[in-house]
């Protein structure tokens, strides 16, 4: 279990988390919501050990964070940044490889290891391109290609390993959307955790087990989708009432991606 | 061999060298070696008195011979220590340019240009004048190693500060690089004008030395008291290959993928403070190699510092040296300073660098 207790993070006196507790169970896949400056990207950095918060602490199977170093920590997690700009022109499978060397594979395992999380992600074949002359959508990918090298098994030597996704479908279509999120999925039911933030309600009221919403540094609800996604907390935290469950005016279309599953009348 | 047999597996071979680049590199390290061999090998049969190539082998090969006692002078007491000089200088400011790059994440940081170069020559300055008065004690007890060791320390207090300067939240803005350069060059030499206002004419002789730089001054001791300060920065290149690399995705990145980015920042400013200033002490400001030597092999095999980082070695010793054999020749038997030469192939390079990237940087 990835756990953190009363956290607080501020810069100087505005306090960016205040009091946040917050874990993620393996076998799940844990979704962070709220409105932007909620804390959420900031709660993900203190997760993964990137932020060192003012008061509380984070722990990974019940083992403190502060007592691992960086190269350990990168076997328990992987984290998908919102962005990424490279400093120096880098082949696709330059980045990804540097996810398959962080999980510590020998050298003659690497090349196969970064095509097959190339093909997870739709980009087999894809190593020798260039990332900066990939679209926005594609380089997410790559990234996701990245963390997901890095931790190949969703548990290993019995211990659940944990995806960290910054709004990892920020950039993609809905396709790769739902394919993103589906693979994260069976990462937690194979056994691993999965903490992302993501702004499409509706993703996340589909692919949650757990939904955490935030607002203003503060949690506000906790709970399965169906306890935190209800008129009372959307209302409350993002300030628009009437729109949990409600269809639209007749002349307005709608797309919601949980409809793929409707059987059709 | 057929032919139907040997064409799968060329292909294979070019399978498999394309999107992870680390063959190129491996060829590009090998390349480098070689020319930097070369290199040596025609630096030390020109000059002023050529010694025959073919007698210098026979030489080596154990002919005690060979050589007449005036070419065995020569060779031994004005080449050897001149060539290994340059090595030495030419490896430490190829490396240290291509570690500043990682670490600044910027292809336009080169020790001369930040003014890393600078703060060294200040502090070697400050060693000449002071070392015959209050640091006496010290000049004695470090013998050669006295200019190196001052002039480490005023590589380390620039690169440091400049880091501090320069770097806000994992991210160098290149132009706030740049401009601190410019100013930590401008108060280093204010400062070199305030210790030259007080020196003496051999004192005074001595510092415009470091202004032009140059490998005319090379003894077998100065070549020994830089071995260790270079040897340390080579000694760290393997600590910091993949961490430079990781830090290419970002500061963020590099400690999600288990890097622990302070003691990388430490280790590399460590090592470049302590080639930079070693090479400042023994052949003064030489520009542009650690801009030119990376920024050519990058083009040539990719920006993995695992294969950079030692082809720069071979690159910059080679291109040093290079570089000194042309001054020694071309106005003989008086030379050129080697800042000119580096300069007049640096800076376009530099030029063509900025044309490429300039909408990047937004300047």
């Amino acid at each position: 279990m990835l756990q953190c207790q009363s956290i607080s993070v501020a810069i100087g006196s505005r306090y960016l988390l205040k009091d946040v507790s917050f874990y993620a169970r393996a076998g799940e896949f844990t979704i962070i919501v709220g409105p932007n400056g909620a804390g959420k990207s900031t709660l993900l950095k203190v997760l993964s050990g990137e932020i060192r918060p003012l008061e509380g602490y984070v722990s990974y199977n019940g083992e403190p964070i502060t007592r691992m170093r960086p190269a350990q920590l990168a076997k328990y997690r992987a984290v998908l940044p919102q962005s990424v700009t490279l400093a120096f022109s880098l082949t696709v499978e330059e980045v990804v490889r540097l996810g398959v060397e962080a999980a510590g594979v020998k050298s003659s395992a690497q090349a196969s290891l970064c095509e097959a999380a190339l093909g997870e992600v739709g980009l087999g074949g894809w190593g020798t391109r260039l990332y900066q002359g990939l679209s926005g959508g594609e380089q997410q990918r790559v990234q996701f290609a990245r963390v997901l090298a890095q931790i190949p098994m969703p548990v290993a030597n019995g211990q659940p390993r944990f995806l960290l996704l910054d709004e990892p479908t920020s950039s993609l279509d809905i396709r790769h959307q739902i394919d993103l999120l589906e693979r994260a999925r069976r990462h937690a039911r194979e056994g691993g955790g999965v903490v992302a933030i993501v702004h499409d309600l509706n993703l996340a009221a589909e692919f949650a087990d757990r939904i955490t919403v935030m607002s203003e540094g503060r949690t506000a609800a906790s709970g399965s989708p169906g306890e935190t996604l209800d008129d009372a907390t959307i209302s409350k935290v993002f300030g628009i009432s009437g729109i949990v469950g409600t269809l639209p005016p007749p002349a307005v279309p709608f797309v919601l991606p949980q409809s793929r599953h409707a059987v059709l009348p | 061999m057929t032919n139907a047999v040997s064409m799968p597996r060329r292909l294979a071979f070019r399978r498999k060298m394309s999107g992870d680049r680390r063959r190129i590199g491996q060829l590009t390290v090998g390349f480098s070696a070689l020319l930097f061999l070369a290199v040596c090998a025609l630096a030390v049969v020109t000059g002023p008195s050529p010694i025959p190539l073919g007698a210098l082998f026979r030489s080596l090969l154990g002919e005690t011979d060979a050589l007449s006692a005036r070419e065995a002078i020569i060779l031994h007491d004005i080449r050897l220590p001149r060539l290994l000089l340059g090595a030495l200088t030419g490896t430490a400011l190829g490396v240290s340019g291509t570690m500043m790059q990682g670490l600044f994440r910027n292809p336009l940081a080169d020790p001369s240009l930040v003014g890393v170069s600078s703060g060294a020559a200040v502090a070697a300055v400050c060693a000449i004048v002071l070392g015959g008065g209050p640091l006496s004690a010290f000049a004695s007890v470090l013998g050669n190693s006295f200019l190196p060791v001052a002039a480490f320390l005023g590589a380390l207090a620039t690169t440091s500060l400049l880091y501090f300067l320069a770097t806000k939240a994992g991210r160098t803005s290149i132009a706030t690089l740049l401009l601190a350069g410019l100013a930590v060059t401008a108060v280093g030499n204010a400062l070199i004008g305030l210790v030259v206002f007080t020196a003496d004419d051999q004192q005074l002789r001595d510092i415009t030395f470091w202004t032009l730089g140059s490998l005319g001054g090379a003894t077998w001791g100065r070549v020994m008291a830089m071995v260790p300060f270079v040897g340390l920065m080579l000694a760290a290149v393997p600590f910091v290959s993949r961490g430079l690399d990781a830090l290419i995705l970002g500061e963020a990145e590099a400690m999600h993928v288990g890097i622990s980015v302070e003691t990388l920042k430490r280790t590399t400013i460590l090592a470049v403070a302590s080639a930079c200033g070693a090479a400042v002490a023994v052949a003064g400001v030489i520009g542009f190699i650690g801009i030119v030597v990376p920024h050519l092999l990058r083009l040539m095999m990719g920006p993995s510092n695992r294969y950079l980082l030692p082809a720069s070695a071979f690159g910059g010793a080679a291109l040093l040296i290079g570089a000194d054999a042309i001054c020694r020749v071309v106005v003989a038997p008086a030379e050129l300073p080697i800042g000119i030469v580096t300069a007049l192939i640096g800076a376009p390079v530099f030029m063509a660098l900025l044309l490429r990237r300039r909408n990047a940087f937004g300047l």
